[in-house]
């Protein structure tokens, strides 16, 4: 309590300063900066990028190798393109459908932050109204 | 110009905090609060409505959340800049700021701040010490302190630290320092300064440690959930998979140290690792060094820099080998098979521990299926191995040994020991037991000292383990170093618990026990003693043997017999006696048979004597007839001697340091004889008449200088005189007499006359004892013999001699 009066100018500065300059600009930015790295775990535990890359691979690299048999056979040839390909289709679909979770994922997180944001700048006008009720009924 | 610092604890943004908090926490504003919503509130009680109530308390209690959030990051926040840096108070933290609130604060308010820290009270603990204790002490000093001095010291501390704010733990160090009377708390646990710098440098870790993030932090997701599409990236490797055991898989959670020794080993390895063309490593060192740990600092390293880098994860595969050869129909087919499906599936490294016992279990077939990996540019392999086994089995295979980088570790440093030993201690800290600073420091000591066969930091760490685990069998709070002694004297088979009352009686009465047993060596026995005393109380070097001796004298003199009343007196049995013959060791090769050889070909591939120490490492080791031996084999005793240890054909090293080394010689014999014939009761010609001695012996070349040199002392044995050998027959004597009537339940009565002529009849300055010895023999052994024969002598009878009767 000594503070208060011992430095009324920098009680004063706190409160009417520092207080709505945290309010505005510092907790909206930690909010941004929270959902950065939330956003970035996502992506890590998705991996966007490895999937995009890694989009038509076979699935877990399941593919019909080559078997040094000599010589051209139609029948073998045909059953490797059909495997592969029936492979590299699983892959997709598998990768595919995390990309959607993931993409699904990103945008709840956003969602979220925004909804954060919304509702932590949308405080002081609920005060408002709620002092100006208050301040009706009495 | 700089300002100049001051002291105003109520101009920091701490008290700006604490101030606030109470004004709009504390019962005024709580006044306020209750006159805000009384209408409200009667409001509700006369008219049933609950909106303007609902809406009121909302608004209030959401604001006060809100300013208490605001207070909590703004001004009680620690990492945050300072109103004004010259104003030394603003170092405090936000919990000590509660209790120094004056401009000139007296030592009783700095002892309040410390004894509310819990970060004081972990220094405190690992003192030895309680908060009573310390209260007590701090309770009746009222003393004034320069303040800016005391603030501009700490933070030079706290920086050095590197922390964000002054603490209670800070303080209390410099309570330490600078008040008088707190030194005995300092001097009763036997701590100095030093040590509690030290304490407090660990005190800043543990709570870096204590602190978990939430569980849904950020960092906490993924390492819980992975990369999966990472992970989706790599095949299936199911046969690899049945064989090995992924410890990549969940190094995020496991791996990472505060403390990480051999850095640069884990850089090396890494660099060797990527390249296209030999790119395996092999780690070798003692037991105990970190070979393990080192792989999982690496499997850490790596995956952390793969996230970093976005690159695909490298699988860090520990090969099971005991499924692999026993589980497996044909593990070569089986291991070839499955390393050819996992380098299909992405990249990995496999590790094989023990690899020169792998080598040798395995077949020809599956030892070229690990060549063929270790080619193979798409397979790591990492190998551990000990030097002995690296050695003998792995070197001899050039090819196999032409494809590893070789990464040697060095035993840890005293000091590193001492991090990780706290490190681990924070993980087993929930079990109750504390252990204190000094403790930590016996274990590390002591270890060093008597567990020479493995290396730093792996025997203290498994000593710290151990002596926790008996701390909780105990029911004990705090690991002391009595337990620790004790669980050490387990490992070591050696007892080096602290000298107890009855140890300390037999240690000063020592000298007259040998005095009795060995007769008239009354100097050399004081010396011995005295370097044995030395030797348990742990004064001296602790980097050499107990002691080293070296005695002269001829023959039957009591040499051997001094080292087998020394053994059984000192470590409780002839049995921990090491006799060494050293005629047998008279020429160049026999140094073999002591050492071991190189070469796990030859028939010594494991040293006779390093066997011995290895096994026992308090042993007494006699080297009988020293002057026999080949100069090689006197060479390696150099090393011995020397520095306490003896590194053998197989490059590992045998500790010989709680071993006690006597070596007798009959070199000078007949010099020592001639003198003492001469001149016997003259102290100071005594020592001249030694270095003489010494001197000529070295002349012959017997022993080199740098070889004598290195005993702690060289002993004259003299001959005996007719007075000792009368006190020699009585002792024979008498030991002969208790066998017999042990054995025979038959007591012997001797005459006084009878064993004067005995003595007299065995005297012999050229042969010693062993003519007393030889006239006892045939004498009176031979006398008793036909008095049996030509008597019935039942049990219970006494026989009585006399002089006649041994026709003497």
């Amino acid at each position: 309590m000594l503070f208060l009066l011992k430095h009324p100018l920098r009680t004063a500065y706190i409160l009417f300063l520092s207080f709505p300059w945290w309010y505005i600009w510092k907790v909206p930015k930690a909010i941004v900066l929270k959902y950065f790295s939330y956003a970035h775990a996502f992506g890590e535990i998705i991996s966007f990028s490895f999937l995009l890359r890694t989009l038509f691979r076979p699935w877990k690299n399941i593919t019909d190798t080559p078997s040094g048999q000599k010589g051209f056979s139609l029948e073998r040839f045909v059953e490797k393109i059909v495997f592969n390909s029936v492979t590299r289709v699983i892959g997709f679909l598998f990768r595919s459908i995390l990309i959607l979770i993931g993409v699904v994922i990103q945008l709840l997180c956003l969602a979220l932050f925004l909804l954060f944001l919304a509702l932590w700048y949308g405080y002081p006008v609920a005060v408002f109204f709620g002092v100006q009720f208050l301040l009706a009924v009495s | 110009m700089e300002p100049k610092p001051t002291f105003l604890p109520t101009a920091t943004r701490s008290y700006a905090g604490i101030s606030l908090h109470r004004l709009f926490f504390g019962p005024i504003f709580w006044v306020v609060y209750g006159y805000i919503l009384y209408p409200y509130i009667q409001r509700f009680i006369e008219q049933d409505d609950m909106n303007p109530l609902g809406v009121s308390v909302t608004l209030l209690v959401s604001f006060l959340i809100m300013f208490h959030y605001f207070l909590r990051t703004t001004l009680e926040n620690d990492k945050l800049t300072p109103f004004r840096k010259e104003n030394l108070a603003e170092e405090l933290n936000f919990k000590t700021a509660h209790y120094i609130k004056k401009t000139k604060p007296t030592t009783q308010d700095i002892f309040r701040a410390v004894l509310k820290s819990s970060r004081a009270k972990f220094i405190i603990n690992e003192m030895g010490l309680t908060k009573k204790e310390v209260r007590d002490k701090l309770k009746p000093i009222k003393e004034n302190i320069n303040i800016i001095e005391w603030m501009t010291e700490a933070q030079e501390l706290r920086q050095k630290l590197g922390e964000e704010r002054v603490h209670g733990s800070i303080l209390f160090f410099l309570c330490l320092k600078h008040i008088e009377p707190l030194k005995d708390l300092l001097n009763e646990r036997n701590v100095s300064l030093e040590d509690v710098q030290k304490i407090l440098q660990w005190e800043v870790l543990h709570w870096q440690a204590s602190r978990q993030e939430h569980w849904l932090h950020p960092h906490k997701l993924v390492r819980s959930f992975g990369s999966l599409g990472r992970s989706w990236s790599m095949g299936y490797t199911h046969e690899l998979d049945l064989v090995t055991t992924d410890i990549s898989s969940s190094i995020r959670w496991k791996g990472k140290h505060m403390i990480v020794l051999h850095r640069e080993e884990i850089d090396n390895m890494a660099k060797v690792l990527s390249r296209s063309e030999q790119s395996n490593v092999i780690i070798i060192g003692k037991n105990g060094v970190g070979k393990r740990t080192l792989v999982r600092n690496f499997t850490y390293a790596l995956r952390m820099a793969e996230q970093k880098q976005g690159r695909n994860y490298t699988r860090v595969l520990l090969l099971k080998p005991e499924i692999l050869l026993s589980g497996t129909e044909h593990p070569e087919a089986f291991l070839l098979k499955a390393l050819g499906q996992a380098q299909q599936a992405g990249r990995f490294i496999l590790i094989i521990e023990k690899l020169g016992m792998f080598m040798e279990e395995s077949n020809a077939n599956l030892r070229g299926v690990i060549l063929q990996a270790l080619q193979s540019t798409g397979i790591n392999v990492i190998g551990i191995a000990n030097a002995a086994d690296y050695h003998s089995l792995i070197k001899n295979d050039s090819a196999f040994d032409g494809m590893f980088e070789k990464t040697f570790l060095d035993e840890a440093s005293e000091e590193d020991t001492m991090a990780v030993l706290m490190e681990q201690f924070f993980k087993l800290e929930k079990q109750g037991v504390n252990i204190t600073f000094k403790a930590l420091k016996s274990i590390v000591e002591l270890s060093q000292r008597y567990l020479g066969t493995s290396a730093l930091p792996g025997k203290a760490t498994g000593i710290m383990e151990d002596a926790i685990l008996t701390a909780k069998a105990q029911k004990a709070k705090v690991v002391t170093e009595a337990i620790i002694r004790q669980t050490i004297s387990q490992k070591a088979h050696m007892n080096v618990e602290e000298v107890t009352a009855g140890e300390k009686d037999k240690l000063i009465h020592l000298e007259d026990i040998l005095k009795k047993k060995v007769i008239g060596q009354d100097h050399a026995i004081h010396l011995i003693v005295n370097a044995l005393k030395r030797a348990r109380l742990d004064i001296g070097s602790s980097k050499r043997p107990q002691g080293t001796f070296l005695f002269l004298g001829p023959t039957g003199v009591g040499k051997t017999e001094t080292a087998k009343v020394l053994a059984e007196a000192y470590f409780g049995s002839v049995e921990n006696i090491v006799r060494v013959d050293m005629n047998e060791y008279g020429n160049a090769d026999s140094v073999y048979e002591i050492i071991g050889s190189p070469d796990p070909g030859k028939s010594h591939s494991e040293g006779f004597l390093t066997k011995k120490v290895q096994d026992n490492p308090a042993s007494l080791i006699l080297l009988d007839e020293i002057e026999k031996a080949h100069k090689n084999v006197l060479n390696v005793f150099l090393q011995i001697l020397d520095e306490g240890h003896l590194i053998d054909g197989l490059g590992q090293k045998t500790d010989f340091r709680n071993t006690i080394i006597i070596a007798t010689s009959n070199a000078g014999a007949l010099l020592i004889r001639d003198y003492f014939k001469n001149t016997a009761d003259q102290e100071l010609t005594r020592t001249d008449f030694k270095k003489q001695l010494i001197d000529a012996i070295l002349k012959e070349g017997l022993f080199s200088p740098e070889f004598v040199n290195r005993f702690d002392e060289v002993i004259l044995y003299t001959p005996l005189t007719q007075e000792q050998t009368i006190k020699l027959a009585i002792l024979m004597l008498d030991k002969f007499i208790h066998e017999f009537d042990q054995k025979k339940g038959i007591k012997i009565a001797m005459e006084k006359e009878a064993v004067i002529g005995l003595a007299e009849r065995g005297y012999s300055v050229d042969f010693g004892a062993r003519e007393m010895r030889r006239v006892i023999t045939e004498v009176l052994q031979t006398y008793l013999a036909d008095y049996l024969l030509n008597n019935e002598v039942k049990r219970g009878e006494t026989i009585t001699i006399k002089k006649e009767n041994l026709e003497l």
